[in-house]
């Protein structure tokens, strides 16, 4: 039953992308601009035959449609072509930015979990009281104020007044520190690096807490949410009426059961966080995927722009089905539906 | 979009996890927690010179690019045939001397003794083989440099012997000097042996710092290179750099740059906006260091569209709007106002000709002599980082009684939408590190130009640059542009200009070194005092 | 799954929605700045639009400036206070206008879906896939490319991948309600399927969505912050929260005062929304509703 499934959702996955790289396609071939003449920029002694040949070079000069079919067969092969703007491979060039993105998103999923789900199980279980207003309009602070805001006014208090992190970067470049993933809290360990380690995670903290403040914000909505629901169930009464500690109740019965919408609504949010995060990276410097998008759509660097909205797409469709299997691990009766 | 709503959950009868999957779920939230709690140790005190500049560098490759803080960075790594001093004057670099043998062939005769970091001695070869991988198509690794409009007419290089380089240029071109301090000298050898790709991850060069490492996006870390050369002799002191490590931090946000620096975590900071100056003047330990720049900025108008198709209407906007008042209380006075497109420190810069009076009265009776109706609305563009100048200009050129509202736009959809000349109003800024004419005048001025967003066209000024392209004698070239200069202040196609300073701040740890107006970071001879010599300078 | 139908006379929504101290306060505070929004021009003390170079950067009158600029002077020299107080007319006008567009668009599509189901739903439901992959950020900044800067190109960015939350709340719920028996009625009392779903199905799908709106309504106003930082926001003179944010960002370390105060005034606009939308999901929730 589940490879079926499996089976019908990566099917529909190379449907979606299809889908995507067309809009993609479309949209930045719409789009006016000319990338030779962006990277050329406000200078001089640039001679029309340089630009012609550029334009040659990237394939500009040939029909739309046929530009497509080119990098459509490419990216069939795996080939996503060249970036104009870095000279070198796409996949080369968005594997080198990869990780720092996916780092800064799981931490941020990490924080905000750990906020939202003991902030849910207290607001649901003191449903309605005091602290759970309050809890509300503190978590929602996190949504409320734009995130470069936020990151900014953590910056100045945390890094520029207290001096207690960094203000920006991933690592203190003095330990150089070779990266062997990508991932430097998991290159640290691997390195065998205390003091790696630390900076890691100290450049860590400014950016995932800014990017930690909206998801936390709505998944303790959603634990809140689910923990009531869960409380009303008849396990939970019958616990409760044969005597059990109320603790107990809580943890055992009501809160293992109000996690699963929770963490797929999470898994969910992270496909939202990775194509969100272009501008907590720009406030911290952070050298990951959504900056270069930004960039690359400002370079009219094609082959860029296409190779990373492919991977957000294709990203987004495996969390959905991940979430979705998820579920089904959590809940056996959904398939037979 | 939004996020908010979450998938399409709806209540199903749940059944309970097990015990030991809900612990298993706890542990994993809960570890990372535990480890992130250690954090707070202040940074450590350090030895290198930390400059945080602007963006990233998408290459190291010193022929495939096109961007000025690529080659800041790279001016490190690598020496160029000549340089510029710090008053931008010409001087010899890996270059000893050299003359036009003709006027279409050069000949440079390479200093000897020079070495690559990789130990291979330089030679006439490796600068013929840069200068044609710059000039031929596909010659880096399949791609075309972009940098070949950069060296003109040149149509090819060769080694005359160990240290004789013969360049050949399809016409006379005066300015080749000047040109090839924009090309950096690459080795031969190791390009062929490792190839373009790899030789663009890890450059080797004859400059004062060596490559070490390049974290897209992160940083760029050089490390003095003990078996440098010493540098161009007519820029004291010569010999090996002063600083043992160099690196740069690409910080894109303002903010977080000028809190970097604040913060002690970078000993200089690029492009430091005006309004901070008194900012970073009171803050113990950070001076500031400024020149001005290369890039002169202005607010061109669309001759091709009625009314500014009259010459009059233009002479209105460019009298009625008081530049220097923006200047001074938008950039805090660190900006110059121009007569025309030239910089002071530019080759045949006119002296002669001041900046226009601001005179309102003269400006509204010239546009009601041209009949401008009082109601007339125009827009003036600009991008999000001239917004403040843009919005003080419109607001001025709105009391002479037309309507001017400013549009705040990205470069990459406002330039397409210049280029087919639809747009009014554009205040807009045009580089020219080469502080020759020909890249500011010829691009900008010249009838169908690729810059010429202003729809300008004057024959006379025309067949001035395309004489001054191939003029050998300076004092008839500067001539030239006397000429250009004189003719584009009567027929006013843009309000000129001004030219920003470029400002750096920068921590009082750091000796011997100021801003250039070519804005590159030449630390060769930078060097950095110990804490306690910062704090007796005080 | 059984859901219960919902009608709940008016009267005890306004009852349980203000149960809450936290609710009312809310309800206060987006009174306050809807009146705000309306009585601009009889609330601002100067023009939003009226630049004074020589007023730049003036600070907040308690920290050297002046009380006749109350909140300071922004970065060409306009009144805070009287662009913060425009700037609620910009907001909650885009707000409305966005929330209105998806939510036309997206119900109506979404009840289309779900009720006449097969190859319908299946081709909306891809094209809605596809736009979900799609990452929001790249998106806008391609469709302000191929439209321009502007308001209405805002609106349209915004309102273009906003429907959909709507589609599947809206699809979802008809899918639920098809199968209740007072449809079922209806339809063997030989209604049409358009008449079921405006008069039936409609009405009950109403506090869903009416939860939905509001923080659809919260999150709009956050987007148009996003968005200019990536320069695709509103043109001036235009005040607009978002728009004045990301105009003082340079000036955070010098000028604290011109990002602080909008931003100020989007958290608590939107935080009392999102305490609505929160306290209109427990009143109109019948799941939710405390059984004891």
């Amino acid at each position: 039953m589940r490879i079926v499934l499996v089976l019908r959702r990566l099917a529909l996955l190379v449907l979606v992308l299809l889908g995507v790289s067309l809009v993609v396609f479309s949209m930045m071939h719409l789009t006016p601009g000319d990338p030779v003449q962006l990277m050329m920029g406000q200078a001089g002694h640039v001679s029309e035959e340089e630009v012609e040949a550029l334009r040659h070079e990237y394939g500009l000069d040939l029909p739309t449609g046929q530009q497509y079919v080119r990098f459509l067969s490419g990216a069939v092969r795996g080939d996503l072509g060249n970036s104009y703007k870095h000279k070198a491979p796409v996949a080369q060039v968005i594997r080198t930015h990869l990780p720092a993105t996916v780092e800064l998103t799981v931490w941020s999923l990490v924080l905000a979990l750990l906020f939202a789900i003991p902030v849910g199980v207290y607001c649901a279980v003191r449903r309605g009281s005091a602290g759970d207003w309050a809890a509300i309009a503190g978590g929602l602070i996190g949504v409320s104020v734009p995130g470069f805001w936020l990151g900014l006014i953590l910056m100045l208090v945390f890094a520029v007044w207290l001096k207690l992190l960094p203000v920006t970067g991933r690592m203190d470049h003095f330990l150089a520190f070779e990266p062997i993933t990508g991932f430097y809290v998991l290159d640290s360990v691997l390195h065998r690096d205390g003091a790696a380690l630390l900076s890691a995670l100290k450049h860590l903290a400014l950016p995932a807490i800014t990017m930690a403040a909206p998801m936390a914000a709505v998944s303790s909505r959603m634990v809140r949410t689910s923990m009531i629901e869960a409380l009303q169930q008849e396990y939970v009464l019958f616990a409760r009426a044969k005597g059990l500690p109320e603790h107990v109740v809580l943890a055992k019965h009501a809160l293992r059961n109000a996690l699963i919408p929770t963490i797929t609504v999470v898994a969910l949010q992270t496909g939202v966080l990775l194509s969100g995060n272009m501008i907590i990276e720009t406030v911290f410097s952070w050298p990951g995927i959504g900056r270069l998008a930004v960039l690359a759509i400002e370079a009219r660097d094609y082959p860029l722009v296409q190779g990373i909205v492919l991977l957000y797409a294709a990203t987004y469709v495996v969390l959905n089905l991940g979430a979705d299997l998820l579920y089904g691990w959590a809940n056996p009766k959904m398939e037979t539906q | 979009m939004f996020g908010i709503s979450g998938p399409d959950i709806r209540r199903r009868n749940v059944v309970p996890l097990s015990a030991a999957q809900t612990a298993l779920l706890l542990c994993l939230l809960v570890a990372p927690a535990v480890v992130l709690s250690g954090c707070g140790r202040p940074t450590e005190a350090h030895d290198a010179l930390v400059i945080g500049i602007d963006q990233d560098i998408p290459t190291l490759d010193p022929a495939m690019h096109r961007s000025r803080t690529v080659e800041a960075v790279l001016r490190n790594v690598f020496d160029g045939l000549v340089t510029r001093d710090p008053n931008m004057r010409i001087v010899p670099e890996l270059a000893e001397s050299w003359r036009a043998v003709t006027p279409t062939e050069w000949e440079f005769r390479i200093r000897a003794g020079v070495r690559f970091h990789d130990g291979t001695p330089l030679t006439a070869e490796d600068a013929a083989f840069t200068i044609r991988r710059t000039i031929r198509p596909g010659a880096i690794g399949g791609q075309s440099s972009p940098r070949k409009g950069l060296l003109g007419s040149v149509i090819g290089a060769e080694a005359r012997g160990e240290l004789i380089l013969r360049i050949t240029t399809g016409e006379p071109y005066p300015i080749l000097p000047k040109m090839l301090t924009f090309h950096e000298i690459v080795p031969k050898a190791y390009i062929k042996r490792v190839g373009d790709a790899e030789f663009a991850r890890r450059p080797v060069g004859t400059g004062p710092f060596r490559f070490v490492q390049h974290v897209e996006g992160e940083r760029i870390v050089l490390e003095r290179f003990d078996g440098y050369y010493g540098g161009a002799p007519d820029i004291p002191p010569v010999g090996p750099a002063r600083i043992k490590r160099l690196v740069f931090l690409p910080i894109p946000e303002v903010a977080t740059r000028l809190g970097a620096l604040l913060a002690g975590e970078i000993d200089i900071a690029e492009k430091v906006p005006p309004h901070t100056m008194r900012l970073l003047q009171r803050t113990k330990g950070v001076r500031l260091s400024t020149c001005t720049g290369t890039r002169t900025y202005f607010i061109g108008i669309n001759c091709r569209r009625p009314p500014f198709d009259r010459v009059e209407v233009r002479r209105a906007l460019a009298t009625g709007v008081h530049l220097q008042r923006v200047v001074d209380r938008i950039l805090g006075g660190t900006a110059t106002v121009l007569a025309g497109p030239l910089v002071p420190a530019a080759f045949g810069f006119d002296k002669g000709l001041t900046p226009r009076r601001f005179d309102p009265a003269a400006a509204r009776k010239l546009l009601s002599q041209a009949g401008v109706a009082k109601s007339a609305e125009f827009e003036l563009d600009c991008v999000d980082n001239d917004r403040e100048l843009a919005e003080a200009a419109a607001g001025q050129l709105s009391e002479l009684g037309i309507r001017v509202r400013p549009r705040v736009w990205k470069w990459d959809v406002l330039q397409p939408l210049l280029a087919a000349g639809e747009r009014d109003l554009f205040l807009t800024s045009w580089g020219n590190a080469s502080l020759d004419p020909s890249g500011i005048l010829l691009p900008l001025l010249g009838t169908g130009a690729r810059g010429n967003h202003m729809g300008y066209s004057n024959a006379e000024v025309d067949r001035a640059l395309e004489r001054s392209q191939t003029e050998f004698d300076p004092r008839k070239r500067a001539d030239l542009f006397v000429r250009v200069q004189r003719q584009v202040y009567q027929d006013v196609p843009a309000a000129f200009g001004w030219a920003r300073e470029e400002i750096y701040g920068v921590r009082d740890r750091v000796r011997n070194w100021e801003a250039r107006p070519d804005s590159m970071l030449m630390m060769h001879r930078a060097l950095l005092a110990t804490d306690g010599e910062a704090e007796v300078a005080r | 799954m059984d859901k219960t139908v919902v009608s709940a006379p008016a009267p005890t929504l306004w009852r349980d929605l203000l149960r809450h101290r936290a609710v009312g306060l809310a309800l206060v505070v987006v009174a306050l700045f809807i009146l705000c929004a309306a009585a601009a021009p009889l609330l601002a003390p100067h023009d939003p639009a009226h630049l004074d170079l020589d007023r730049r950067l003036q600070p907040p009158a308690w920290a050297g400036g002046e009380w006749s600029y109350p909140l300071g002077c922004d970065q060409v020299g306009r009144d805070l206070l009287s662009r913060i107080i425009y700037g609620a007319r910009t907001s909650i006008l885009l707000g409305v206008v966005i929330v209105l567009l998806t939510l036309v668009v997206g119900v109506a599509l979404g009840s289309i879906a779900g009720y006449a189901g097969s190859v319908v739903d299946i081709v909306l439901s891809r094209i809605v896939d596809v736009l979900l992959a799609f990452p929001f950020l790249v998106f806008a900044l391609g469709m302000m490319a191929v439209l321009g800067p502007g308001l209405l190109n805002l609106i349209l960015v915004l309102a273009f991948k906003g429907w959909v939350d709507f589609y599947r709340v809206a699809r979802a719920e008809v899918m639920s309600l098809k199968a209740q028996e007072f449809v079922e009625a209806a339809r063997a009392l030989g209604l049409s399927g358009t008449r079921i779903v405006i008069s039936e199905i409609l009405p009950n799908m109403l506090p869903a969505v009416t939860v939905l709106a509001a923080l659809c309504m919260a999150t709009i106003i956050i987007a148009e912050a996003s968005l200019s930082f990536l320069g695709l926001g509103i043109q001036p003179p235009t005040p607009s929260w978002g728009m004045m944010i990301n105009e003082g960002r340079p000036y955070i370390l010098t000028a604290w005062w011109i990002s602080t105060f909008p931003g100020l005034a989007i958290a608590m606009l939107v935080v009392a929304i999102n305490i609505l939308g929160e306290g209109l999901r427990d009143a109109l929730d019948p799941r939710l509703k405390e059984t004891s």
